[in-house]
């Protein structure tokens, strides 16, 4: 790898840090000045020097064209102090010290220098000069740059470091304005700078604001008219009211669940490089509607998601939910096939504490893997601190197929009958399985005595079903008379495409061979079984009619001649797939052709027929087998429901700190860090400290989860807070949502911000206390109209002296197409993907491996599954979340796209054309469509326009031809289109 | 200049911009994140391009490019990589150890293909690949390729963004991202016959950039499929279109007059007609129909084996003359023969061989391939040992990449691989170093080139990469 010795010199500041955070020694203090003798003098100057001088001063000297990583090597003082902190050698220790590390070119990550390992011979000059002390006579020397010291106990008391408190609204000019505190401090901040806020927005934009901000769906016209109504009758009243009635509402959960699930980074597919399906995602999905539609305090579902498993639970639904909540750890897109699996795993506990720093802490601490945190308090000590949490969890288990990770799933807990039931069909099912298992082996041992007589009874040599290595599952049978050894398999029709069987032969020599199949032919077999033979000559393809009866003694037929490499090389392969009736199996017979006689060969080598009493013996046991295997497919059948499962986190067996990764490199270990918190989020460091009860060995996750959720946490409950303000407001308190870093931008209304967050903790961290207190403000309500002087003074609107313009979200666009079209289907999904197979889409032909069922299109857009690399267009194009990342703000994007999508999607064309039949004709037809998808009714002119551009179509439309009825329908469907693709449709006023 | 529209408007600005100062690069990622109409990222804009916004890095050698990717990981030892003592020592052992987790024994398998010398500059090229090898004196072959990721799902990630793990953006959509489209109805990036396997999208999207910088996609696993981009055309003329657009826009126009001022809005009304244009160019771009039989010939159109990669590698550079900056064209997953390499490789070589000739020879008779870097590789190569009876595991370790116009020094062999081309050797070309290069060529330093997201500036290189100037012409 080509790599700068800056990468080195960054590994020596891991190290540093990884010590004792707090390790930078100042540049006096690099060492007493050496004395140097003679011997060692020359050993220097001949030796070392010009090494040094020809290998490294080019990137680290005072002469360097450009210093890499701070690192001098043209002093003592250089290396002693070392690059940004640490030294690069350790005098007397070459094992231990940087630089011979480095040249040894043990790792390749930090292997130096970059271009070309040393010869052996200066390597082991380097080595002699470090194990006899290091003795360097170059005084003076630049003062190497001093790392960044982390204060943590300064940075505990600045902002978002502190604790929110709670503070009295600010008194106010025009005190008949607020509706509430909210309104006092938004607009104290306004009159601070001379700005009013905007008048009230009309009611029927409100009501739109409304509903699509609670529930992500349109009103309905009467809804629009009920609500105007009301509001003449009282304002505060009539939102009140309607919001109340809103947050009731089942929709509630799924328009804010989404919200979340961006933040989860939400998918039904594991993406990445092996997109295997997550059969069970949606337990996730539905949990986190549901915890939004019961209000669940938010620090208790932040807990469940850490830690539920781990949580005491009163009864079986709730352990079952809480266990599903850990689904959050488990949902990032994972490189499965990594064969590195400590990198994997390290990868694995980097994504989830990234995910869980930017969606709950809005800290970015994915930047502390690899060094201490450039711009926050979070030292890389405190990384591994949580990571030795993670790593002691198990998120990965087994393997999907070689190389490739499976990930864990957990039995979710089910009533005490089924629980019985389940035992007793286990216990028997075993018992059964024992007796099988029993005949098998018998059988076994009795063919084996048989193996002689076996190869006397047949020409060449013959491998039967038992020997044959078989892919799914096959079917034992003696119901046709006629097989090789005790019986034969079939595909019970099942499974199509799944099952093969392939039977190898050990053959004596090279040469050519009749190959011939066995198949116990009866008449509704298969009869285009596909048969692949592998030979010296590659492989040929073929298929054989198993409804006739075989040519050879009605045992074998033929499938040809082939030449065959001696040993084990060759084979011949039974699949099923692209059949329909049964496809059995149960011989293949290989036989040198010269042994054949004439062009009327015979079965056997010698007519003897007469079967053995091992073989009789054989037989009756292998009819009882089969007897047993009917009864356990009998039992099979009436199997109690299976414990359901969940994709959620276990403890893992090995429980124990994590050591610093320097660099992040996985094998690259620095010093043991005590599991533990974030320091800079603890009121003290011994309150950073994981400390377990007596006796525990467990994770630690419970304890970060109480951690994290602590009533004094300075981040979880004002990032929280601030992500409602900006869902309602178009912008957060704190614009970066996700990052209230260094960063981040300050807070526009930083007393309202702590203010939000102190109430949301002492209010029991309810969510929809705190929605319903944004929402029913006087803030919440102004209009977006624009205003020359308030913009020319706060041109971005951070003060809020108006409403923010805002986007419709994918989902509500396309949630909206299907409500005024008619068709939505407001029922949850369950099991959307259980069509797919192991993997969603394969990685050999590209193409999904199963079709979504034809239902989930007309149901509302988060009960869609999110594949991931195949989001839907009608979703992706309008800024869906991508689900790889933590979303908490979805980009704003004003692509040609989007216009293109509204004006040629055949989905939009049909909602378009569907909506259209619905609409009584003339003036009040455009009045209902403009009430259904505007919320609003046309102005005069608008109304005109749109009568004159239908009548114009009508008459001059050629797209459709045909009959007027036809062209009339035409032009009404693509004014409703054009309402769609309407910005008064596609933004929120 | 309206500072909120939408991605393609702010093209016409930025070769406004070309043309008119030598304020060049920065300004434009400067003016990409003023267009995704959103305060806070105008602000963060304002702040990440403090560093670039000046004159153009340096002076670019190439304006776009186009990127062959060979998806399954053709076998550098089988093609360019020529080792003598692997032919000599096959069947023996591996007198080193090979990497872990590997399926390979530790047997030598010996190339069933002979080399032999080409051209002027002598560059050795196996009998897999003739049409290539007439156009070597073009290639600069990189035979010290190295990379992360021992299986697929990595590699490929790593090739595209530069990360064998994390979520980033793609070459292609940083590329867009620095110097924005030459043709403001195109979209800068484009890729042709993606692979939906081993991370799909996610190797050409824009991850954490603007959503505008991620490709558009023509077809999927090596072929154009229909050869059309979605929702570009609909079922109306084009008269009875522009009515009925007529018809949003005066609504939109009505939308905006109520509200006074919103960028947004007006950011939404340019890029209807932004569409519209769209829908007049495109179609003429991607109809191949006009091209002579002559031109069709050279990249193999109309002979069975070749047509299908044929027609992307035509495409590829009809998008390049109508100014597309990064085209991706893929193979599909064709090239990874853990078992019959004979057969795999040899169908994939017919496949692909004459069209790529074809491509270079094309660019080069129009002049275009001076300032169009075009590159040939794999995300790794495979394994001197054995798989099974006559296949080869994959290698990261080693491989071969080339690049040819742009700026590169055609007719170069650069690099070397051990004896047997497993490890990587002398003049190492990790895959940053390959994407810095890249960068280079266009006139960009892959250090300078930024965005910051959740509070860090990220880099295509991430902290690594080095300019390899030994390649540069």
């Amino acid at each position: 790898m080509m790599r700068s010795f800056g990468t080195w010199a960054m590994l020596i500041v891991g190290v540093a840090a990884a010590g004792a955070w707090a390790a930078d020694r100042p540049a006096d203090d690099a060492g007493p000045a050496v004395k140097v003798d003679a011997e060692q003098l020359e050993f220097f100057e001949k030796k070392v020097r010009p090494i040094l001088v020809n290998r490294c001063y080019g990137c680290h000297s005072a002469t360097a064209e450009k210093l890499r990583a701070h690192l001098y090597l043209d002093s003592r003082n250089g290396w002693m102090v070392g690059g940004d902190t640490g030294a690069a050698i350790v005098p007397g220790d070459p094992d231990k010290s940087l630089l011979i590390k480095a040249v040894r070119y043990k790792d390749e990550n930090t292997a130096m220098p970059p271009k070309r390992k040393l010869p052996p011979a200066e390597i082991a000059v380097l080595e002699l000069w470090v194990a006899n002390g290091a003795a360097d006579p170059r005084e003076g020397g630049p003062t190497p740059k001093k790392a960044r010291v982390i204060d943590i106990d300064a940075e505990r008391g600045h902002w978002p470091y502190t604790p929110a408190t709670h503070h009295d609204a600010p008194a106010v000019k025009h005190a008949d304005w607020p509706a509430g505190d909210i309104d006092r401090f938004v607009l104290a901040a306004l009159e601070a700078k001379n700005l009013t806020p905007a008048p009230d927005a009309e009611p029927h934009t409100l009501v739109r604001r409304l509903y699509y901000d609670l529930i992500g769906l349109p009103p309905t016209p009467d809804q629009v008219d009920a609500f105007v109504k009301e509001y003449a009758s009282g304002a505060q009243a009539a939102v009140e009211q309607t919001v109340d009635r809103l947050l009731a509402s089942p929709r509630f959960g799924e328009h804010w669940g989404r919200k979340w699930l961006d933040l989860a980074r939400y998918a039904d597919t594991n993406g990445s490089d092996f997109n295997a399906t997550f059969f069970n995602a949606w337990k996730y999905r539905d949990y986190v509607i549901a915890a939004f539609n019961d209000d669940k305090p938010y620090d208790e579902f932040v807990r469940e998601q850490i830690a539920g498993d781990l949580l005491p639970r009163a009864n079986n639904d709730d352990k079952a939910d809480a266990m599903i909540a850990t689904a959050f750890l488990m949902l990032g897109a994972k490189m499965l096939s990594e064969r590195d699996k400590e990198k994997l795993r390290m990868d694995i506990v980097d994504e989830q504490i990234d995910m869980i720093g930017k969606s709950i802490m809005g800290l970015s601490l994915g930047c502390a893997r690899c060094h201490d945190h450039k711009f926050d308090p979070v030292p890389q000590t405190d990384y591994y601190a949580l990571a030795g949490i993670f790593r002691s969890t198990d998120t990965i288990e087994g393997e999907i197929q070689q190389y490739v990770s499976d990930w864990v799933r957990r039995d979710l807990p089910v009533p005490g009958e089924q629980q019985a039931a389940l035992e007793a069909y286990e216990k028997e099912s075993k018992r059964i399985n024992g007796q099988i298992n029993d005949l098998k082996k018998k059988i076994a041992a009795i063919k084996k005595q048989m193996g002689q007589e076996k190869k006397v009874e047949y020409l060449g040599v013959v491998v039967d079903d038992a020997d044959a290595k078989l892919v799914g599952k096959w079917k034992n049978s003696t119901y046709v008379p006629r097989y090789v050894g005790v019986g034969y398999i079939h595909d019970n029709k099942e499974d199509k495409g799944e099952k093969s069987a392939t039977f190898a032969p050990d053959l004596p020599e090279a040469g050519e061979y009749e190959v011939r199949i066995s198949y116990a032919a009866s008449p509704g077999r298969e009869q285009k079984v596909p048969v692949k033979v592998v030979h010296a000559g590659g492989e040929t393809k073929l298929t054989i009619d198993e409804s006739k009866t075989p040519e050879h003694a009605g045992l074998f037929d033929t499938v040809g001649r082939f030449r065959f490499e001696k040993g084990r090389k060759g084979s011949v392969t039974v699949s099923t797939e692209g059949t329909v009736d049964y496809v059995l199996a149960d011989a293949v017979q290989f036989i040198p052709v010269a042994l054949l006689d004439g062009d009327k060969p015979a079965v056997a080598k010698a007519d003897s027929d007469a079967p053995s009493d091992a073989k009789m013996q054989a037989s009756e046991l292998y009819k009882v087998q089969v007897e047993y295997e009917k009864q356990l497919e009998a039992l099979e059948k009436d199997a109690p429901r299976p414990v359901p499962k969940a994709m959620a986190v276990k403890e893992s067996d090995e429980i124990e700190d994590c050591r610093v990764r320097i660099r992040g490199e996985a094998h690259n270990r620095g010093d043991v860090a005590p599991r533990g918190f974030l320091r800079v989020c603890s009121p003290s460091d011994a309150a950073a400290r994981l400390t377990l009860s007596d006796g525990s060995s467990t994770s630690g996750r419970a304890e970060f989860a109480r951690w994290l959720t602590r009533p004094d946490h300075p981040l979880t409950a004002r990032v929280m807070v601030n992500r409602l303000w900006y869902h309602l407001f178009g912008e957060g308190i704190v614009r970066t949502v996700d990052n209230f870093g260094a960063l981040a931008e300050r807070p526009s209304h930083p007393e309202l911000l702590d203010t939000l967050a102190a109430d949301f903790v002492a209010d029991g961290w309810s969510i929809k206390h705190v929605v319903r207190r944004m929402i029913t403000s006087r803030a919440y309500r102004m209009s977006t109209r624009h205003d020359d002087r308030s913009y020319a003074v706060d041109p971005e609107n951070r003060l809020l002296w108006r409403a923010n313009r805002r986007r419709l979200p994918a989902e509500a666009i396309r949630d909206t197409l299907l409500v005024v079209s008619g068709q939505l289907d407001s029922t949850p999904s369950t099991e959307p993907v259980k069509t797919f197979k192991k993997l969603a889409v394969d990685n050999g032909n590209g193409g999904w491996t199963g079709k979504l069922d034809e239902s989930l299109e007309i149901k509302r857009s988060v009960y869609q599954p999110v594949v991931r690399g195949a989001v839907p267009e009608m979703m992706s194009v309008f800024d869906f979340a991508d689900p790889d990342m933590v979303v908490g703000r979805r980009p704003v994007t004003n692509v040609p796209a989007q216009a293109l999508l509204m004006m040629n999607n055949p989905f939009v064309l049909s909602c378009a054309a569907k909506t259209a039949d619905t609409l009584p004709p003339g003036a009040s037809g455009v009045d209902r469509a403009f009430m259904l998808i505007l919320n609003r009714t046309p102005s005069a002119a608008e109304r005109q326009r749109v009568l004159e551009y239908i009548d114009s179509e009508e008459a001059n439309g050629v797209a459709e031809g045909g009959k007027d009825s036809t062209r009339r329908a035409a032009a009404w469907a693509r004014f409703v289109q054009a309402l769609f693709a309407s910005t008064d449709f596609r933004m929120l006023d | 200049m309206n500072r909120h529209c939408g991605n393609y408007d702010v093209t016409t600005t930025r070769r406004d911009w070309l043309k008119h100062s030598a304020c060049g690069f920065g300004y434009m990622a400067l003016a990409h994140m003023l267009a995704s109409g959103s305060p806070a990222r105008a602000a963060q804009a304002a702040e990440s391009s403090a560093v670039s916004a000046q004159s153009p890095h340096m002076t670019p050698r190439a304006k776009r490019v186009i990127f062959l990717f060979m998806h399954g990981g053709p076998s550098h030892v089988d093609t360019f990589d020529y080792k003598p003592k692997l032919q000599t020592d096959d069947g023996k052992s591996l007198p080193f150890d090979a990497p872990k987790n590997i399926s390979a024994k530790p047997t030598l398998l010996a190339s069933p293909w002979k080399f032999a010398q080409h051209g002027e500059s002598g560059q050795w090229v196996s009998e897999l690949l003739p049409h290539t090898a007439a156009m070597v004196d073009d290639l600069c072959v990189i035979r010290s390729m190295h990379s992360r990721g021992q299986s697929h799902g990595q590699a490929v990630s790593m090739i595209h963004t530069g990360s064998d793990n994390l979520v980033r953006p793609s070459m292609g959509a940083w590329v867009s991202y620095g110097l924005g489209t030459e043709n403001a109805d195109l979209p800068a990036f484009m890729v042709l016959g993606p692979s939906t396997a081993h991370g799909g999208p996610r190797n050409y999207g824009s991850a954490f950039l603007p959503a505008s910088h991620q490709a558009t996609a023509i077809g999927a696993n090596g072929s154009l499929g229909d050869g059309r981009i979605s929702n570009l055309l609909g079922k109306l003329p084009r008269t009875e279109q522009r009515r009925q657009l007529d018809l949003i826009q005066s609504f939109n126009r009505d939308h905006l007059a109520q509200a006074g001022h919103d960028d947004q809005i007006e950011g939404a009304i340019a890029s209807y007609e932004l569409a519209y244009r769209m829908q007049g160019v495109a179609p003429h771009v991607l109809d191949m129909s006009a091209e002579s039989d002559h031109v069709k010939d050279m990249y193999g159109i109309g002979d069975k084996e070749t047509d299908t990669f044929g027609k992307l590698c035509l495409q590829a550079r009809r998008l390049a003359e109508a100014g597309v900056r990064f085209i991706e064209l893929a193979t599909g997953n064709i090239w990874d023969q853990h078992s019959n390499l004979l057969k795999g490789h040899e169908a994939n070589a017919r496949k692909t061989d004459k069209p790529i000739a074809g491509l270079l020879a094309d660019l080069k008779q129009r002049g275009m391939l001076e300032d169009t870097l075009v590159i040939w590789g794999g995300e790794f190569g495979r394994t001197p040992i054995v798989q099974g009876k006559n296949g080869r595991d994959h290698n990261p370790q080693g491989f071969t990449v080339w690049m040819a116009g742009g700026g590169v020094k055609g007719g170069l062999s650069y690099g070397e691989t051990d004896e047997y081309g497993y490890y990587a050797m002398r003049n190492k070309v990790h895959m940053h170093d390959l994407h810095a290069t890249m960068l280079y060529l266009l006139g960009m330093d892959h250090e300078r080139l930024t965005y910051r997201y959740a509070g860090r500036d990220f880099r295509l290189t991430d902290v690594y990469g080095h300019v390899v100037k030994d390649i540069v012409a």
